[in-house]
């Protein structure tokens, strides 16, 4: 017998709180929720062994463990297949490696919910905290994230900057030519030599 | 003390009912329970907050996320008492919704609405002075309904459950936010020393009542555990039932919503 997985009941409601968090912020997203109304999708994570089901309602996505009765449409797959449709978008349903049981246009609707839902920061603090602290603290949050973006860009270059010129474990190509030229010289030197003893020992070693 | 009486509590529709340990006549429970709040009602909040360390704010924050309430929406809050719920969902549904505060006692609904105008909310409150188990409102009426710690306090819990089913609009939800079965493993022993206690004594001490907090502990161990309030709900008419655990199960939201 296997044993799924399941989650505290109290993640299932903070995983729902935060989608609706997110929903709730997008009029779209709330608007296709409500054309949703009723339907459910079930998650079946094989690798986690963890079953999700989502209920859309008019006012947000109710998220549990399992559902009374069979869901509208089931997908099994692996976690990082139902990252790639539903959150990264980098693939649609219908070509993705998820098994897909029932309604697949409800699938796709459930998707695209997913795949859509955009969340703006700044109107988000701005209904909480007011438009003038909510200013500066979207600015520092703004700040931090691109200071976050740039280094993450630059942190390859800088490692190997720091490898090249400072610890001198790896060269750069112009070096590495040179070097490898002065090696090649060498070598054919070498060769050079070793012919010419070879030369001089068969003459020595003629019949006189 | 502390046992835990949920399995042997009598039926709500019985000629006698519990009121914490004791069974007294129905009529009795509605009256006691009365004298019991009108008593706490000065120093609620304060209590709330000595019992619970603060921790019941983060339980109703929850409720209140759970909850997802849209602006224009139309709430009840049953049993509202001082009215902390009240207060999160008004400033949620903005001018075009509509909240109404209800609680049966007189006491703790003057307070609330006291409080909620010394914070400024007012507008889209309403008040009303209700008995759970026949609430005065036209079927669907409100697109969410809540009960916060109020309903192990109604005579006829399912009989309130009803009528939450009968005036939650379809589509909405009823959410009940109520003491529980504790879940974690041993947390059942410490929460019966804290309960009967602890708690009795924050009573004597700060409320100078000791027999209500006695009432309180004891009526929380009368209450329906978490899989019977969600089967409770079922019966009820409500749909896609499901609960939350907090803070171990010493607490549980519940949540059904109307088919």
């Amino acid at each position: 017998m296997t044993t799924r997985w399941t989650l505290p009941t109290a993640a299932y409601g903070a995983l729902e709180i935060a989608l609706n968090r997110y929903i709730g912020s997008d009029e779209r997203a709330l608007a296709r929720c409500a054309e949703l109304s009723g339907r459910s999708l079930q998650i079946d994570c094989s690798d986690l062994d963890l079953t999700l089901v989502f209920v859309a309602t008019v006012h947000g996505m109710q998220v549990m463990a399992g559902a009374e009765s069979p869901a509208d449409v089931r997908l099994t797959g692996q976690s990082r297949d139902f990252a790639r449709v539903f959150f990264a978008g980098e693939e649609g349903l219908s070509g993705s490696a998820l098994r897909i049981e029932g309604d697949v246009g409800i699938a796709q609707q459930f998707a695209r919910l997913f795949t859509a839902i955009d969340f703006d920061l700044g109107d988000w603090l701005d209904a909480r905290l007011g438009p003038v602290p909510a200013r500066f603290i979207g600015l520092g949050l703004r700040g931090a994230g691109a200071f976050a973006r740039r280094a993450a860009a630059t942190l390859p270059e800088d490692l190997a900057e720091y490898l090249r010129e400072e610890t001198r474990d790896v060269i750069g190509s112009r070096e590495h030519a040179a070097f490898a030229a002065r090696v090649n010289r060498l070598r054919a030197d070498s060769e050079h030599l070793r012919t010419r003893i070879r030369r001089l020992a068969a003459h020595w070693q003629a019949p006189r | 003390m502390g046992n835990d009486s949920r399995k042997t509590a009598g039926n709500d529709r019985d000629e006698t009912i519990d009121f914490g340990y004791e069974r007294v006549a129905r009529a009795d429970k509605k009256r006691r329970v009365a004298a019991v709040f009108d008593s706490v009602a000065e120093r609620y909040d304060l209590m709330n907050d000595l019992m619970s360390l603060g921790i019941h704010r983060a339980w109703k924050h929850f409720t209140l996320e759970l909850a997802a309430v849209r602006p224009g929406e139309k709430i009840l809050d049953l049993a509202g008492g001082t009215g902390d719920l009240t207060a999160g969902f008004a400033r949620r549904i903005g001018a075009d919704g509509c909240i109404t505060l209800s609680d049966i006692n007189t006491s703790m609904l003057r307070r609330g609405r006291d409080r909620l105008l010394d914070r400024g909310i007012a507008g889209n409150v309403d008040f009303v002075l209700a008995n759970a188990e026949q609430l005065p409102f036209a079927d669907d009426s409100f697109d969410c309904i809540t009960i916060g710690f109020g309903l192990r306090n109604v005579t006829d819990k399912q009989a309130a459950l009803d009528e939450m089913a009968r005036v939650t609009r379809p589509g909405g939800r009823t959410i009940v936010l109520e003491f529980s079965k504790p879940q974690l493993p041993g947390l059942p022993a410490l929460y019966d020393i804290y309960s009967f206690s602890v708690l009795p004594w924050l009573g004597r001490v700060v409320a100078d009542d000791e027999a209500s907090y006695r009432y309180l502990a004891e009526s929380i161990r009368m209450q329906p555990d978490q899989e019977a309030l969600a089967e409770m709900m079922r019966s009820a008419g409500f749909a896609r039932c499901d609960y939350h655990n907090l803070s171990g199960g010493i607490v549980a939201v519940h949540r059904g919503y109307k088919p």
